[in-house]
């Protein structure tokens, strides 16, 4: 975990340096000349090329929003599953502008025109709502399916899981979520299997064996794998 | 690899420092990895580069059954990334790319004249009405305070429901009592009743609404007063204020001839008839257009909001206005980037010179019925002017029809996105513009001097050039400025019906009397529009009164100093597109344009999520890829080959 604990920090580190980081200046003395008169790098206003600063940056909004639906998949009204919120009149999209998609930094490119992408606290806080709310939406779509079930495609809940089975349901979600195709023995592989266990706890009805998953889905989407650019 | 995931990626990374991993690593041993190659040098695992692509392309991960058909791929093959890009998701996303960089939301410029709001009212409990909104147009159609409104009855409940043709008859029902300066007035005031409209923003003609009949005159001219009664300006008919014949009742509002009816116009000859007006003596009344202007029109009695309210407005209703401006320039930006109608994509360069434009009904209608009437005291200009496409017929404009897009030609000097209205009114100045326009287009960025700049510079100055600490950018802003000259300020209208003057006197005029001359002459201009606007828009929008000019240089307009420069003019006349020139112009000694240097930067930065590193003494200088990728992109003026060159690179397929 420690190993694991420092990357959190370099990332936020990166982005802050990212941030401070001085720039150079233009020189624009030649009237009616729109360049400055050294035809080098120009660099804007907070650049941080000086540097060479990798950065991260999480999904910006509008990705979120075509994100998690794709992820998510269909409920059985075949209608594509999202994190809602209460506004008003009823639920709607969490993503949207009557959601939280303001608030999460969506720029309308009048007030607000750049979209601050460092996966903050802020951001921190609404993935751990959007993965609860999500996961448990996935969970219900599944159990009225009969079969191409999203969480637990290859592993039985009805009857306990072998560990092939639980290892190519950990592949499958790890593939739909973050883009990664494990072998046997990976590290990541291996910390999944652990949420699996942790959530599915010592039984293995089917209640538990959902749970497992249920809580292996909420972990996904809470991995900076998934949101980190 | 396997650790290098769980190193950059794992579960609990970013929460690992809340959560109390403390100390942390250094910075070199944090990216160390055990055998000593750093992780980020490694090429990502071929699904996770599609992943990336995926992000880049579409704005969307790949769907499950994507990444089976790249399994045991080194490579994502360029087919996959054609059809990423075919599809609409690539379109979408190159939306995005724009909208980061040139912020084409115009919502908040005023696009209306409040003064013709309509608003609806109870005119019985539970029952709703439209009417005009403000207390001046009332008093002027009711008389009284212009607190009174219409009644709940039909028009034609009134006998004769009408006079001079189309005016409604007002039924007289009181006296307000009105201070005016020190003395208080008994003003009389009359109600008419309302008629069954179906308004131009109710798409089904069975919903009619009541709105009253003064705000439901369709009339777009009305019959001029005969007599001048203004004592200030012997051609014009005052309706306010004043009691010209002494019976202690403030004209109009009047029932002159005891019908019981407050008098539209007045009879000052005393021959118990409203008068019409003949001032040119064709034995025909005198016509003047509605032209909804608002400050010096003097009667209006006659005008109400036109057919189904078309002239009337209501600030909701510029929200589909303000969508769809941002819709339309989003639509010429689809041209050049993903193509439309499954045709491919036009160059790119040109998206910036093709003057085709998407109209739609909520912009037809803006235009038709809006633009025309905007004053300016509050208002941005955007009538249309030599140059414009013409308008269909009234028939074909359907307010309702957001989805009904038809494209029209214009002409110079417009200059694609640049003198669209999503554009102009989104950066009202053109400073702004060309401010704008040097950031997206020439990947050049303003910046304050760091010292106090007092050499070769006049410390007092209306000129910003020479100004000390301003010149240091509008030595460069200035001329850039003045390429966006033939377009209005606060606004988005052409000034090509304007001869332009540029000096500061001529003759012994302003520079700005200049500008009343040219308006009172200029027969392209509605007459209302020319004597009523005229003042506002030279003293606003085209030289400014700068006679003598200001000590502060805060309201300076380019076009005043052109003796001192004479690229003022030069640009001027170039227009938008001379300034186009300048950014898809080769460099000097270089094999590209600056267009494609700021479209590479900025697209690399688009897709890679940083900036290239274009500082040519360190050892990871991209300086030299920005350059090969710019030449390439000068020569092919293709966005997609761009994005697809930015995509294979190994930069972008390592862990980021």
């Amino acid at each position: 975990m420690r190993y694991r604990a420092w990357c959190g920090l370099a990332v936020g580190l990166l982005l802050t340096a990212t941030s401070v980081v001085a720039c150079s200046s233009d020189d624009e003395s030649a009237e009616g000349s729109p360049v400055a008169r050294d035809d080098g790098p120009n660099k804007k206003p907070g650049s941080a090329t000086e540097v060479n600063l990798p950065t991260l940056s999480r999904l910006t909004v509008d990705e979120l929003q075509l994100t998690v639906p794709l992820i998510a998949g269909m409920n059985e009204n075949a209608q594509w599953i999202q994190w809602l919120v209460n506004k008003g009149a009823g639920p709607v999209d969490a993503y949207s502008n009557e959601g939280l998609g303001k608030m999460m930094g969506r720029p309308d490119f009048v007030a607000v025109t750049n979209e601050a992408t460092a996966p903050d606290t802020l951001y921190v806080k609404f993935a751990r709502d959007m993965a609860r709310e999500v996961c448990q939406s996935i969970r219900k779509s599944d159990e009225t399916r009969s079969g191409n079930f999203t969480l637990w495609s290859q592993a039985p809940v009805d009857s306990a899981a072998s560990d092939d089975e639980i290892t190519n349901n950990l592949n499958r979600l790890i593939l739909r979520f973050l883009g990664l195709r494990l072998q046997a023995g990976d590290d990541l592989l291996e910390t999944y299997r652990q949420v699996y266990l942790a959530a599915r706890g010592s039984a293995t009805d089917s209640d538990a064996q959902k749970n497992g998953w249920q809580g292996v889905c909420m972990a996904l989407f809470q991995d900076p794998a998934f949101y980190l650019h | 690899m396997k650790r290098r995931v769980v190193t950059l990626f794992g579960a609990a990374g970013l929460l690992g420092l809340v959560l109390g991993a403390w100390p942390p690593p250094t910075l070199p041993e944090a990216h160390a990895e055990e055998g000593g190659q750093c992780a980020l040098h490694e090429i990502m695992p071929i699904e996770r580069q599609l992943r990336r692509a995926s992000y880049a392309l579409r704005g969307h991960p790949p769907l499950l059954a994507e990444y089976d058909t790249i399994e045991g791929l080194d490579a994502i093959p360029d087919a996959t990334l054609d059809d990423f890009m075919e599809q609409d998701s690539f379109r979408t996303q190159m939306r995005r790319f724009h909208s980061k960089y040139l912020w084409p939301n115009p919502t908040g410029a005023q696009l209306y004249n409040v003064g013709i709001t309509v608003s609806s009212f109870n005119i019985a409990p539970g029952m709703k009405a439209w009417d005009t909104q403000f207390a001046n147009r009332r008093r002027e159609y009711r008389g009284g305070n212009g607190s009174h409104r219409c009644q709940n009855k039909p028009q034609t409940d009134l006998q004769p429901s009408y006079q001079l043709g189309d005016r409604p008859v007002c039924e007289v029902k009181g006296y307000d009592s009105i201070q005016v300066a020190n003395a208080v007035e008994n003003r009389q005031w009359c109600q008419e009743g309302w008629v069954l409209i179906q308004p131009y923003w109710e798409p089904d003609p069975n919903n009619k609404v009541k709105v009253c009949a003064f705000a439901a005159q369709t009339t777009e001219s009305w019959t001029t007063l005969d007599e001048p009664t203004d004592p200030n300006d012997p051609t014009k008919v005052d309706t306010l204020g004043e009691d010209l014949n002494g019976d202690a009742v403030l004209d109009p509002g009047e029932d002159v001839n005891n019908n019981g009816f407050l008098d539209s116009s007045g009879d000052y000859d005393h021959d118990n008839q409203l008068d019409k007006a003949d001032a040119d003596g064709d034995g025909q009344p005198d016509v003047a257009r509605c032209s909804y202007l608002q400050q010096d029109v003097k009667s209006r009695a006659g005008c109400g909001c036109g057919p189904r309210l078309n002239f009337c407005s209501q600030f909701s209703h510029m929200v589909p206005i303000w969508i769809s401006m941002q819709e339309q320039f989003l639509r010429l930006v689809d041209e050049h980037t993903s193509g439309v109608d499954g045709k491919p994509a036009k160059a790119y360069s040109q998206i910036l010179s093709n003057n085709r434009i998407a109209m739609n009904g909520p912009l037809l209608h803006f235009y038709r019925y809006w633009a025309t009437s905007a004053g300016l005291g509050g208002n941005t200009y955007n009538a249309l002017h030599t140059g414009d496409a013409p308008l269909p017929s009234d028939s074909a404009i359907d307010f309702n029809a957001t989805e009904d897009w038809t494209v029209f030609e214009r002409q110079v000097p417009h200059a694609g996105i640049l003198t669209l209205p999503a554009y102009t009114l989104r950066f009202q100045t053109n400073r702004g513009r060309a401010n704008r326009f040097r950031i997206a287009f020439m990947d050049r960025y303003f910046e304050p001097p760091s010292v106090y700049e007092q050499d070769n510079c006049l410390s007092e100055t209306g000129d910003l050039t020479k100004k000390c600490v301003c010149k240091g950018c509008h030595a460069v802003l200035e001329p850039l400025a003045a390429y966006f000259g033939p377009v209005a300020e606060r606004g988005s209208a052409l000034l090509t019906d304007f001869v332009p003057q540029f000096e500061g006197s001529k003759d012994g005029k302003t520079a700005v009397a200049q500008c009343r001359d040219q308006w009172k002459g200029n027969d392209a201009i509605l007459p209302l529009h020319r004597d009523i606007v005229g003042n506002q828009f030279c003293g606003v929008l085209y030289t400014g009164d700068y006679d003598p000019p200001p000590p502060i240089a805060h309201r300076l307009t380019p076009l005043y100093f052109a003796a001192d420069h004479p690229w003022i003019e030069d640009n001027y006349d170039a227009g938008p597109a001379g300034l186009v020139s300048l950014a898809t112009t080769n460099i000097e000694g270089k094999t590209y344009n600056l267009l494609a240097q700021a479209t590479v930067k900025h697209m690399f930065e688009f897709v890679l999520k940083r900036e290239m590193k274009l500082d040519p003494t360190t050892p990871d200088s991209e300086h030299a890829l920005m350059e090969q990728l710019a030449t390439d992109f000068t020569n092919s003026d293709d966005l997609k080959s761009l994005l697809k060159a930015l995509v294979k690179l190994d930069t972008f397929r390592r862990w980021p």
